[in-house]
């Protein structure tokens, strides 16, 4: 059921008169390649039978018209059903672009959100094949079925009825095999183990074991291989029936064939036309079953894909007072990425307009985390946040976001420039502020004496820039910010001391001259001591 | 790995696939023979459907029979197939050893690229086997049963390829220039999702998502472009094998009708032909797998090559333990990294000394803990075990020498027990984990599974098993990153004793920014210190 609701879904995705556009192609191109077939039968049958040669004329002009007709018509089904395919693809792009704004960061690893990333990726590619594989030619045959089945029913309505049943079986017979294999479990085994390999490598190689650890990862491999193994079996013996399905069906059409001869309800020389069409459809057929193995695949990337959000944000969004004397107040919280580990122990504070906070702890202590909670990413298991008294519960993650400017540590650069990087986060940005905040973080100079300066490309998530260069760039990002509250993760993390107290100076006075709130997370004692009050995060 | 390498090396199943594809190529002609021999019988002869029976049998048993054949054919290539994957994978994974592969590439790599090669199997040895056994074997039928239709077949066949050859040279330098456009627009959208997170915290999701739209619609633009090309090549191999198909029809039946030649050889002709152009229809299909296969093979050879670099051979057992540990102008340098984390540094570690290094974060405590334990190579300079170099023991030697604890000892799959034995299978095992999980004080069964899916630690049960493991290993030369970050002053402490015990008769190293574990070392080095200063120079406590 679930099946026919998402291939309903896609269907409107595509839009209903476009996709019957590429559909009558379809048809067209089916028809001209089986007529193709059929008309060279025509006149082989009829040349037998010596008659004029001017008889002939019609078959040669059919054959001739037929002949180029199929290959047209195939090119322009190709080039409109792919155009079509690759507009849904675009639309899937953005959804799953939605679906991973609203649900991103997940809750689990980094490397388990990026395979989410991936699958879900993956999922937009299958979809879009599914369209061009299954969708067009499951219907376009169909239609040619049909039409075909109405003009052999005056001839022979058994042999119209069987054809028909034989498209049936192709459609069903793969959907219901499939859906017996499951070939999640060993792969998902296989791949836990390759990160347990990758991420514990230097412990393995350390401990002298790698070669039992190489057994259990070539058994992973084996494993994985036996159910791939096991699933194209399957689908190869469904193909396997269907040839047999297929050809004992031609046979008994052939001699239903020979028989309405001798019923005198078709003419003989129309014979061999008649087993033509119908190997020329055949081959349509055996194509649809080959197309229907991924089918279950594209039917959970729909699931994944086109699934309704579980909760929508509460936008009830109560006035903030803004003359509550707290501009950001924590009572009591506490949070676990996995159910019974908290991160911290529970954690209270207030803090007024204008004041500034550090945030100290060992590392594994939760720091980021406590970012990550201010900013609405997660909510908090017990306790409340409250902004001007209000708490976060009551409102969107966007209006707790237009409070907020922060570089935390998930943040990424943009693979661009540097000033991509501060127009796609602050639209509209003129180059003198963005010196502005360069010099404020310290990196002006770095840039001034870099080849393209401002529009120096940055390599995939700032990979051409060193880390203390990635941190700063990252703390001018977040000054740029208008907010009224800034959130600093470990700015000074990979900078000389020198360097590192300068930036704390800057940043000191910039939100000192526009009366802005700092909350500054480090393990860097000599920074946090520049800052009026500290917070000290300790494990539970 | 060449396709054609693989394919030298299974001689015997490459030849057994030959002779399997033509006993399919004999079924699917004598199919059509039978077929057009039955047409004849009724449509010529009036036989009746009991008189035609007995050819209509005979061509049922041709139809089965090549179905059984296709199906041994499928599951000889599919096997060929999936034994050539395990082989990849388990090349793979003795990579891994040699260098460290991020977890989403690796994962990448041994699943997504070694699935690829299916298209091996399911696409470009069929079509290789067609063109190579069917294609010949149907040319010479229809050279025996009617020549003039031979010489047709003959002059359109060269066509096609040239037809290929010459839209593909016209259209490469266009076909490049979009393929790196896609490539480039691809990375530009993984870039945005990549930065989702960032997205979010500036609220800037209806912007980008502006721009996403715009870089979705420019791909579109440019696989088209690639398409259409290609579809015009599939529309010139179409057109040719659909109007050779159409000349043939009517010069045989033209032929027919002056009694040049007779219905069933004619008929039987028409059902060849389109077996005989389907290999060539297809070879685009065939054409795109061998690209998507070329490409996966060589991204799994890169990453197989590189790990060709061998490690010192040297055994020796003539290592007095525990032994000194001096480093001697050591200097290194991450790849890609434009300056060194370590440069000249100099050091010196006494046996039955517990050392601390001390500094602050990203000076490379870490970094010189790995370089100690020989898991990463030194730029310049040596490290000193008494008077033997590391960089010249094998593998194994380290392996009987130094322990190394990182900072987050990682939890693998599997029970607690394999954990701390790290997998290894020895008879005492179980009551030698017990006594060391008393002794850590993890108080969890042995049999307890960890890892994915299995039981979550907390932050110090993690710091002990890493303790566990360096005990179970018990060996003279013991590294630890930062061992008790993050527990409680107690807890610490409780720790700290039992490493003293521990520490006895080893050399100790151990990276911490705690008071308490600094005031336990025999030793302090402060990192930065050293970093400065040109000789050898260690601050003392």
């Amino acid at each position: 059921m679930s099946n026919l609701l998402a291939i309903k879904k896609l269907i409107s995705l595509a839009g209903l008169s476009k996709l019957l556009l590429m559909l009558f192609l379809g048809f067209i191109s089916g028809l001209a390649g089986i007529c193709l077939m059929g008309s060279a039968a025509w006149i082989i049958s009829y040349a037998a039978l010596h008659p004029p040669l001017y008889a002939l004329t019609l078959g040669i002009t059919c054959v001739r018209f037929f002949g180029i007709s199929r290959a047209a018509a195939r090119y322009l089904m190709r080039l409109f059903s792919h155009r079509l395919a690759f507009r849904c693809f675009e639309k899937l792009q953005l959804m799953i672009y939605t679906k991973m704004c609203r649900e991103l960061p997940l809750k689990t690893s980094l490397a388990k959100q990026g395979q989410y990333m991936q699958q879900l990726s993956k999922d937009a590619e299958l979809l879009r094949d599914f369209y061009l594989r299954w969708l067009l030619p499951v219907l376009s045959t169909g239609m040619l079925t049909l039409c075909l089945c109405l003009w052999l029913h005056e001839i022979s309505p058994a042999s119209s009825a069987l054809v028909c049943f034989v498209y049936g079986i192709h459609i069903i017979l793969p959907v219901i095999k499939i859906n017996m294999v499951k070939r999640n479990e060993p792969v998902n085994i296989y791949r836990d183990t390759l990160t347990d390999v990758s991420e514990g490598r230097d412990e393995l190689i350390m401990s002298g074991q790698q070669n039992s650890f190489m057994a259990k990862l070539d058994n992973g491999a084996v494993s994985y291989g036996e159910a791939a193994n096991a699933q194209q079996s399957q689908q190869e013996i469904t193909s396997a029936c269907l040839d047999i399905i297929r050809q004992i069906s031609f046979v008994v059409y052939l001699s239903l064939l020979i028989q309405a001869i001798g019923n005198g309800t078709l003419e003989p020389r129309w014979l061999g036309v008649w087993i033509l069409l119908l190997l020329g459809l055949y081959i349509d057929f055996a194509e649809l079953t080959a197309a229907a193995f991924p089918l279950l695949n594209a039917v959970e990337s729909a699931m994944r894909i086109l699934d309704k959000p579980q909760q929508a944000d509460i936008v009830e969004s109560s006035p903030l007072d803004s003359s509550s004397e707290h501009i950001l107040s924590a009572e009591n919280i506490s949070f676990s990425y996995s159910k019974g580990y908290p991160v911290f122990s529970t954690i209270s504070f207030n803090l007024s307009k204008g004041e500034s906070m550090a945030v100290r702890g060992d590392s594994g202590s939760g720091k980021t985390t406590l970012a990550e909670l201010l900013l609405k990413l997660y909510p908090t298991d017990h306790g409340e946040i409250a902004l001007f008294g209000t708490p976060y519960s009551n409102l969107s993650a966007d209006i707790i976001r237009s409070y907020f400017s922060a570089s935390i540590q998930q943040c990424h650069i943009f693979s661009d420039s540097i000033r991509d990087n501060f127009t796609r986060l602050h639209p509209g940005i003129t180059d003198e502020k963005i010196w502005q905040a360069l010099d404020t973080a310290c990196l002006g100079n770095d840039v001034r004496i870099m080849p393209m300066k401002l529009d120096e490309p940055m390599g995939e998530n700032g990979s051409r820039l060193s880390g203390g260069q990635r941190n700063r760039l990252l703390t001018a990002l977040a000054i740029a910010s208008d907010a009224p509250c800034l959130i600093l993760d470990e700015p000074t993390d990979g900078l000389d001391k020198i360097t590192g107290a300068r930036l704390i100076e800057n940043v000191i006075s910039h939100i000192q001259q526009n009366g802005k709130t700092l909350i500054l997370i480090t393990h860097d004692v000599e920074a946090a001591s520049k800052l009026p009050r500290e917070l000290l995060l300790s494990q539970p | 790995m060449r396709i054609t390498d693989v394919l030298y090396n299974e001689k015997q199943a490459v030849s057994f696939l030959c002779l399997l594809q033509l006993f399919v190529s004999i079924c699917t002609i004598g199919a059509a023979w039978q077929l057009s021999r039955v047409v004849c019988d009724v449509f010529l002869q009036n036989l009746s459907l009991n008189a035609a029976a007995p050819n209509i049998g005979l061509l049922l048993f041709f139809l089965l029979t090549r179905i059984i054949l296709q199906y041994l054919l499928n599951n000889r290539l599919h096997s060929f197939a999936s034994r050539l994957q395990l082989k990849i994978r388990k090349k793979l994974h003795r990579c891994l050893i040699m260098q460290a592969i991020p977890s989403d590439r690796l994962q990448l790599l041994a699943v997504e690229t070694t699935d690829a090669l299916d298209k091996i199997s399911s696409s470009i040895l069929p079509q290789l086997l067609s063109i190579l056994v069917l294609m010949p074997l149907i040319l010479i039928l229809i050279f025996v049963t009617d020549l003039q239709s031979a010489v047709i077949v003959l002059v359109t066949l060269p066509i096609a390829p040239i037809l290929l050859a010459l839209i593909g040279h016209k259209t490469k330098s266009a076909t490049l220039d979009q393929w790196r456009k896609l490539a480039r627009l691809t990375a530009s959208f993984r870039d945005m999702l990549a930065g989702i997170i960032t997205i979010k915290i500036f609220r800037q999701e209806k912007t980008n998502g502006q721009r996403l739209m715009k870089n979705s619609r420019a791909f579109t633009d440019a696989s088209m472009k690639v398409l259409r090309i290609a579809f015009m090549s599939s529309f010139a191999l179409e057109l040719i094998t659909t109007l050779t198909i159409a000349i043939l029809s009517v010069s045989i039946g033209l032929r027919l009708l002056y009694g040049e030649t007779d219905f069933t050889t004619a008929f039987f002709l028409l059902l060849l032909l389109p077996e005989f152009y389907r290999p060539l229809r297809q070879g685009g299909t065939a054409f795109h797998a061998a690209a998507d296969v070329s490409t996966a093979r060589k991204a799994l050879q890169e990453t197989i090559d590189v790990s060709d670099v061998s490690s010192g051979q040297h055994t020796d057992d003539t290592l007095q333990i525990p032994p000194d540990i001096t480093i001697q102008g050591l200097s290194f340098t991450y790849p890609d990294a434009p300056l060194p984390v370590l440069h000249n540094i100099n050091l010196f570690f006494p046996a039955q000394n517990i050392t601390c290094i001390c500094g602050t974060s990203g000076i490379g405590k870490t970094t010189l803990l790995k370089l100690l334990a020989g898991l990463l190579p030194a730029d310049n300079g040596c490290i000193l075990f008494n008077d033997k170099n590391l960089a010249g023991f094998a593998l194994e030697s380290r392996q009987k020498i130094i322990t190394y604890v990182p900072q987050m000892p990682h939890i693998f799959q599997g029970t607690l027990s394999d954990n701390i034995s790290m997998f290894e299978h020895a008879s005492d095992n179980v009551t030698k984990i017990k006594e060391i999980l008393a002794y850590t004080g993890l108080s969890l069964p042995y049999n307890t599974v960890l890892g994915a899916g299995g039981q979550a630690l907390s932050n110090g049960q993690c710091q002990r098993l890493g303790l566990a493991r360096a005990f179970y290993q018990d060996r003279p030369v013991v590294l630890l990153d930062e061992p008790t970050a993050g527990l409680e002053p107690a807890e610490e402490q409780e720790l700290l004793e039992k490493l003293s015990e521990f520490a006895r008769r080893k050399t100790l190293i151990v990276i911490s920014h705690r008071d308490a574990v600094r005031k336990w070392a025999d030793r302090e080095i402060q990192l930065e210190a050293v970093m400065s200063a040109p000789s050898l120079e260690v601050r003392y406590e």
